[in-house]
């Protein structure tokens, strides 16, 4: 998306109130400059020349989760997490960005990765699967790697690895990086090429987004067409409803609850992993009053490096959630959310638990 | 940023009431604050002009929170201007005088579910959507349900005495209401009888709605639940003549088959709103009516509906016609769907009995499209709330190639408004159904109220001697 394409979504949204009830950043801050007619009034009333940029708009604007809720719930489809993206993007290449991306852009030039720099050689001999394990499960949430690989052996799958350690490009673009997304995002499909398979196998909804989506739709690479791209939930959920998986079921008798990754509302997979939960925990799952349709991103990703502050808040109000809802437990696969869910979760009296981690453990 | 001895000193003690994180006065929020979801000041941006902006936006967690600074307000003598959702479409949240813009969002808290009693305590800032989630929970309903309902809050539901799309059936949000709890001017913080249908002296809860901030902070509300109905049955009915539909919804109403909805178009906004938004090119009036319930009951009520409409000459469009209608009611608010820049529109209306309705619309149409013909306006119109005595008329003026000149834009919007609301009031209608007053509607409270006028302004000055309470609006004047 162009700059004059992002001021023409922004102009729509500017006066529009109507995903409201849904915006995650103004239920935890209650502010209107935050909601997306906020920030899509801020960015206009910049272009009709109604203010400029200082420490404060920039902020407004780089705070934009990229979670795609507004959309979610837009009648008419806008995207406006696109929008204030390429906004973004725009403004770091005008050098204007709030202190805390400053800081991150000097840090993205020494190295590729925001979390580590770690070099994973990949075989990449040719195979029908390939399996992407990204930086943020590298790094962030490494004990998911072993889980992973278990379960993949139990689907009888050994896909070639590609970038692994590696970012797919998304956490950059959200920032509004776009030569490191597009960087990061040529060397995924590159390896993907260079191992001709048919199938890519990723880790989180955040990736199957990126991949399925993102390059071809905000980035402007095209994907390879032949290339079906799958969640390992969603095959496990296959595997197991086809009678080719089981679990056995775990003695844990804690109520727990489903957090839905940051990026869940682009995906839409809801019961992927409540039905593999619910075959080792079946009985005490309770539902976050933010969950499904209108869940709220967890606080990781972009704004936690724009605005720890405000992502702080994303992380305790979705804690707060499951500890109100009954929860003693909670479950999440994404490794960027679970770090972020982890930095808090204790003072909530709430135990963290990788759902890789669980499911690995529970083969049957 | 305003700074200097005094500005320094009120946000310093703001500061103190409600700490750091809930106070500001950077120029981009400032900007956000300064228009609400009227079409002037919106209009004012939109032509690059620069409004009047709140000097302190202050987010209070508690009605004590609110009251200290309603008294650091009152010994400064210094407006302040309740926000909630900013949804509001008459200007009732634009701090035309500057002040403290008190946005009340952080008081969004369920408070109590009342499962037996079909009642729900909540803080006036949650929002509508959200407070409708919570008691779904419970397999109950708010049966309030705005365009608005996604961004304004609970508290905006009462202050301009708003309708929602099913108030046919289930009354406006003042209808709805039990009890609040009000922040007075002067910081004292009272509530009102717990229920309100008793012989107990004067209502005089009542006179918080509609004030629309003037006369105190709502912050919270006990209001009346339903069961979410086991059934919802829509249908679409045609007819060539409006005054036959208009006949149609009255004899429904009247016979007491209510309906959850009688959603009435005019031949114009059928061809232009209901085409734009629902896709279907029909050509008369097109009407929706809807029932819900029990599923027995409905469908009887239902039946008796339609015969109605047969007798009147109506042409039966099915369910999905209806059905479609309800999925997407509110999507003739979403750009670009809704009116958008650079038109220049306005929605002027009115209520009033059954006998003055088709008078009114006819008269309001006719003084708008005759004099506003050199701007090719548009008007278009729907009747939506119906009462037992009357209904409401939702008429629209646009003009697709209005002035470009913020101020001469300002000047026809002005003119526009005085047609269609002096055409509204000379024939038995009021200045608006369900908007509210806000800035827009401010000058024609004196009209509309003749001898009772001044009593409204006396309880006024008892109540905000100091004038401090959202000045400018609903006919009162600015801070003393």
């Amino acid at each position: 998306m162009t700059y004059q394409e992002a001021l023409e979504t922004l102009e729509k949204c500017r006066y529009c109130l109507m995903c409201r009830h849904a915006d995650p950043l103004s239920h935890v801050s209650f502010n209107e400059a935050l909601t997306p007619h906020g920030i899509a009034l801020t960015i206009y009333s910049e272009h009709k020349g109604l203010l400029s940029w200082n420490e404060d708009s920039l902020r407004t604007v780089f705070s934009e989760t990229d979670a795609g809720v507004a959309r979610s719930h837009c009648a008419t489809d806008q995207p406006f997490s696109e929008a204030v993206s390429a906004v973004k993007s725009e403004l770091l290449s005008q050098g204007k960005m709030p202190e805390t991306v400053a800081r991150l852009k000097e840090r993205l030039e020494q190295t590729p990765s925001f979390f580590g720099d770690a070099e994973f050689k990949s075989a990449l001999e040719q195979n029908d699967y390939a399996l992407f394990i990204s930086d943020e499960m590298q790094y962030l949430w490494p004990e998911s790697v072993n889980a992973v690989n278990t379960l993949i052996k139990a689907l009888t799958l050994s896909p070639a690895e590609i970038t692994r350690g590696k970012s797919s490009g998304f956490l950059a673009l959200s920032l509004g990086f776009m030569e490191q997304a597009k960087k990061q995002a040529k060397q995924l499909m590159t390896e993907l090429e260079a191992v001709k398979a048919k199938e890519l196998i990723v880790l989180s909804q955040t990736d199957l987004y990126t991949c399925r989506h993102v390059y071809a739709e905000r980035l402007g690479l095209s994907f390879p067409e032949e290339v079906k791209v799958t969640s390992l939930l969603a095959l496990l959920t296959q595997a197991y409803k086809n009678g080719k998986l089981s679990f056995k079921p775990s003695a844990d008798t804690r109520p727990y609850a489903y957090i839905d990754p940051s990026q869940a509302l682009r995906v839409k997979d809801f019961d992927s992993p409540r039905h593999l939960l619910g075959a080792i925990l079946p009985g005490n799952q309770v539902e976050l009053f933010w969950r499904k349709e209108r869940t709220h991103p967890t606080g990781s990703g972009s704004t936690w490096f724009s605005n720890p502050e405000l992502a702080e808040k994303l992380t305790r109000a979705r804690l707060e959630d499951a500890q109100k809802q009954g929860a003693e437990v909670i479950y999440c696969e994404d490794s960027a959310d679970l770090s972020q869910l982890n930095r808090y979760a204790a003072d909530y009296g709430l135990e963290l638990k990788g759902l890789y981690e669980l499911l690995a453990d529970h083969l049957g | 940023m305003r700074t200097g001895l005094v500005p320094d000193m009120i946000y310093s003690e703001l500061e103190e009431i409600v700490g750091a994180a809930y106070i500001s006065n950077s120029e981009s929020e400032k900007l956000v604050y300064s228009t609400d979801w009227f079409w002037l000041p919106q209009m004012w941006l939109d032509r690059g002009e620069q409004l009047r902006p709140p000097d302190y936006i202050v987010r209070p967690g508690t009605s004590e929170e609110i009251a200290e600074i309603l008294k650091i307000a009152n010994s400064y003598k210094i407006p302040v201007i309740p926000w909630g959702g900013g949804s509001g479409s008459q200007g009732g949240a634009v701090p035309i005088f500057g002040g403290i813009m008190l946005d009340v969002k952080r008081l969004n808290k369920v408070l109590e579910i009342d499962e037996r009693s079909l009642t729900v305590t909540a803080q006036a800032g949650i929002n509508g959507t959200q407070l409708e989630w919570a008691v779904n929970e419970k397999n109950l309903t708010l049966p309030h349900y705005p365009a608005s309902a996604n961004c304004a809050t609970l508290g905006g539901y009462l202050a301009p005495r708003g309708s929602g799309t099913i108030s046919t059936k289930y009354g406006k949000a003042e209808d709805l209401v039990l009890s609040m709890q009000v922040v007075l001017p002067n910081g004292e913080i009272i509530r009102t009888p717990k229920v309100p249908n008793h012989a107990g002296g004067p209502d005089f809860y009542r006179l918080f709605l509609g004030s629309e901030g003037t006369l105190g902070v709502i912050t919270e509300a006990t209001m009346q639940l339903d069961y979410l109905p086991e059934v919802r049955l829509f249908r679409a009915l045609l007819f060539d003549d409006l005054a036959k539909a208009l006949e149609a919804g009255r004899l429904i109403v009247t016979k007491r088959l209510e309906p959850t909805v009688i959603r009435l178009y005019d031949q114009k906004s059928t061809l232009s709103q209901v085409k734009k938004v629902l896709g279907y090119a029909f050509d008369g009036a097109y009407m929706v009516i809807g029932f819900d319930g029990d599923p027995d009951i409905a469908a009887l009520q239902e039946q008796k509906a339609l015969s109605i409409c047969a007798n009147l000459g109506a042409q039966d469009l099915g369910r999905e016609p209806g059905e479609a209608w309800w999925q997407h009611r509110y999507d003739f608010y979403y750009p670009p769907k809704g009116l958008h820049f650079p038109w220049m529109y306005g929605t002027t209306e009115s209520v009033t009995t059954f006998s003055n309705i088709e008078k009114l619309y006819y008269a309001q149409k006719e003084a708008v499209e005759s004099s506003y013909k050199d701007w090719d306006v548009d008007y278009i119109g729907h009747f939506s709330h119906w009462f037992h005595w009357g209904t409401m008329v939702y008429s629209r003026f646009i003009i697709k190639n209005p002035p470009e000149d913020a101020h001469e834009a300002l000047k026809l919007h002005n003119r526009i408004w005085n047609t269609a609301v002096t055409a509204a009031l000379e024939n038995g209608g009021m200045v608006n159904e369900h908007h509210g007053v806000g800035l827009k509607l401010s000058r024609f409270m004196r009209r509309q109220y003749g001898d009772a006028w001044p009593m409204l302004e006396r309880l006024k000055n008892a109540l905000d001697p100091n004038g401090i309470m959202n000045p400018g609006k609903v006919g009162f004047g600015g801070v003393k």
